[in-house]
């Protein structure tokens, strides 16, 4: 009995390792080909791309972990001679910054009063919302177009900003959390005189931490790695974020590519080494998955 | 316990994310403040100006050399050697003047001769009238005829040896002296005294006619004279002075490499300068009547020409010329990644008038606060990036 019970855990201890390994292997790739020279990623990556006659030979891509010359050389040809990084770079963070901070602070605000508020209408309100919410981006493209025209938004940082700290998915999961708090702690707070500003700032953020956090993450992840909205409302190529910046590098650039696609991960790995434990807790609490 | 260790471990993994985070976005803060300034040390440096808006006087410097108009060599006809020269180089000498007189010896012999000749043949001109006399009063028709065809031959005699002493003495007035045809100057006298010459003895200048020189000047300054203007020119030496020309002929260059190599014209280009001033040239001609004025002396004619209207001043060095006109290097700014970058843009230009400073371009659609480049640390193509 033990030792089914030991098999079968170590059956699914495999399992979940294969599926792991699987999941980093993409990752483990970035990073360890972005430590190549340019030589061994082109020897390595023959068959893509421009048809040589040695790659007309190789049948599969070279998929190599361990470099055999490790090298810092793309990240300082990235960083050097590539300042259209730094600057998306900085792009990225001067647009994505305000939206997390924008609709967190609007999310938690709206979800309270979906949560915790009785008015006429609220449930109504809030499947409108969800409604909003499952329209794809590409349904909505057109009205929200209309209306950054008509704001004079149109290229600038307000055209991507503006839509994103308006966003339904904060809301949404937000009052998911905020739902799931007991009422006793309101109660208690409203015997005491408090009022609505008192409880939401004093007892409901404190204990909305968690979903802040994992929504702070969740939304990070999301608008790090947007493409449709600054295609759509920035003309201007040097306004564009860093999620566009693969799509300017040359075949010529594998080494670049991988020194780029790491640093471009690097703020959310970071993020989310950070706030780990507060995103596996506020999805526990909001009961969504990411 | 465990859930206080927990804490700790996750307090601790928070710290080390955050220095890891500090120094990534750390790193990446510096590399985009520093890292335009490094690539900027790596561009060619260049200095600029901007162009102002006004006018240019151009000025047209061109030199030449005075040739005479008319200058005739004068030769002994008579083949006699000189016996006395009595015109020296730079005379001037009225129209007739004696220049230089010739052995008259051998022609004066020759006149004796044949007026010995004729007075022997109007000796026999006596006895042969006697004998026609005599003739005719017999009745000898063959011998009266006979004495008078002797006659008559005798007074064609008499007249050919009268013209031919007529020729003689016309010949040793003539040819025994040689004077000038018209008033001048004697530029050069070639005769020797008693020494036969083949070629000529004097060379002559007509004073009357002046002297001329050709210059090549820019169409577009030529296009204010014609033919016939007065034309103020310069001598040049010791005593400089302006003196008046006129233009006799003005005719399009044929072509740049010029005929007469003293000539030499300059639009105070420098020899530096590898730009070539590949305009339309006039060849003029211009005449001078001064008297003073010897062939070989150096003349300069100075021209200037506003060139004004709608036209931008910039330094010479800024405007370059290839195959399809003069350009400039502009700098252009664009917005770069890590703030204004600066890009060389090639514009070609219409430039209107030049000196040895500076240059007038048309206005046309030129922004007057455009950076030009006037230096380079390297050598510019159009698009490429630069510091200034």
């Amino acid at each position: 009995m033990i030792f089914a019970r030991n098999l079968s855990r170590l059956m699914l201890l495999l399992l979940t390792g294969l599926v792991a390994a699987a999941m980093m292997l993409p990752i483990l790739l970035t990073v360890t080909n972005s430590l190549m020279t340019e030589g061994e990623l082109s020897f390595n990556y023959s068959l893509l791309g421009v048809v040589t006659e040695a790659s007309a030979q190789a049948k599969f891509v070279n998929l190599k972990l361990i470099p055999d010359w490790v090298t810092l050389s793309q990240y300082a040809k990235l960083l050097d001679s590539t300042p259209k990084f730094l600057q998306m770079f900085w792009n990225s963070i001067k647009l994505v910054v305000p939206i997390v901070a924008g609709q967190t602070a609007v999310a938690t605000l709206a979800a309270y009063a979906f949560a915790r508020l009785r008015f006429k209408g609220r449930d109504v309100l809030f499947m409108v919302y969800l409604i909003t919410m499952v329209l794809p981006f590409q349904v909505t493209l057109v009205p929200n177009y209309l209306m950054i025209e008509r704001l004079g938004l149109m290229n600038t940082s307000g055209a991507v900003i503006l839509p994103g700290v308006f966003g339904v998915f904060g809301i949404f999961m937000i009052r998911q959390f905020m739902a799931s708090l007991p009422f006793v702690y309101t109660e208690a707070a409203r015997m005491d005189g408090a009022g609505h500003g008192r409880i939401f700032w004093e007892i409901i953020l404190p204990l909305t931490k968690p979903g802040l956090a994992a929504l702070v993450i969740l939304l990070f992840v999301d608008y790090w790695n947007m493409v449709e909205q600054p295609l759509i409302f920035l003309k201007e190529e040097f306004d564009y974020p860093l999620s566009l910046y693969l799509a300017y590098i040359q075949e010529s650039e594998r080494g670049v590519v991988f020194a780029a696609s790491v640093l471009y991960m690097t703020p959310m790995v970071l993020l989310f080494l950070y706030a780990e434990s507060y995103l596996v807790e506020g999805i526990e609490h909001s009961g969504i998955k990411g | 316990m465990e859930v206080l260790l927990s804490s700790g471990k996750r307090n601790t993994r928070k710290r080390i994310v955050v220095v890891i985070a500090s120094l990534f976005f750390g790193i990446l803060l510096f590399w985009t403040l520093f890292s335009n300034m490094l690539i900027g040390l790596t561009l060619p440096r260049v200095v600029t100006e901007a162009p102002t808006p006004g006018s240019l006087d151009v000025n047209f410097q061109g030199t030449s050399s005075l040739r005479p108009v008319l200058e005739v060599e004068l030769f002994n006809h008579s083949g006699e050697k000189p016996t006395e020269i009595l015109a020296r180089e730079g005379d001037v000498v009225q129209k007739g003047q004696l220049l230089v007189r010739y052995d008259r010896t051998a022609k004066e012999q020759q006149l004796e001769l044949e007026q010995n000749a004729l007075q022997k043949l109007k000796l026999g001109s006596k006895q042969l009238q006697d004998d026609y006399k005599l003739a005719a009063r017999g009745e000898d028709v063959a011998a009266i005829e006979a004495a008078r065809n002797a006659l008559e031959s005798l007074k064609l005699d008499l007249s050919a040896q009268e013209k031919r002493i007529q020729m003689l003495q016309t010949e040793l007035t003539d040819r025994t002296e040689l004077r000038a045809p018209f008033a001048g100057r004697v530029t050069s006298v070639l005769a020797i005294e008693n020494i036969p010459s083949n070629g000529a003895d004097i060379r002559l200048l007509d004073t009357e006619r002046g002297m001329q020189f050709d210059i090549r000047i820019p169409a577009d300054m030529a296009a204010e004279w014609m033919e016939g203007d007065a034309i103020k020119v310069r001598t040049l030496g010791k005593e400089s002075r302006l003196v008046e020309g006129r233009i006799t002929k003005m005719e399009a260059d044929s072509g740049n490499e010029s005929n007469m190599p003293e000539e030499s014209a300059a639009m105070n280009i420098p020899a530096s300068e590898e730009r070539q001033a590949a305009k339309e040239m006039v060849q003029v001609q211009i005449r001078i009547t001064d008297k003073s004025l010897r062939a070989g002396n150096r003349v300069q004619v100075e021209l200037t020409q506003s060139a004004g209207g709608d036209t931008l001043i910039l330094s010479r060095k800024a405007v370059h010329q290839d195959r399809n006109g003069f350009y400039v290097f502009a700098v252009q700014s664009r917005p770069g990644p890590l703030g204004n970058q600066f890009y060389v843009s090639k514009n070609y230009v219409t430039v209107i008038g030049e000196d040895d400073q500076s240059t007038a371009i048309a206005q046309e659609f030129w922004l007057e606060e455009t950076e030009i480049i006037v230096e380079s640390s390297e050598p510019l193509e159009d698009g490429q990036r630069v510091r200034y």
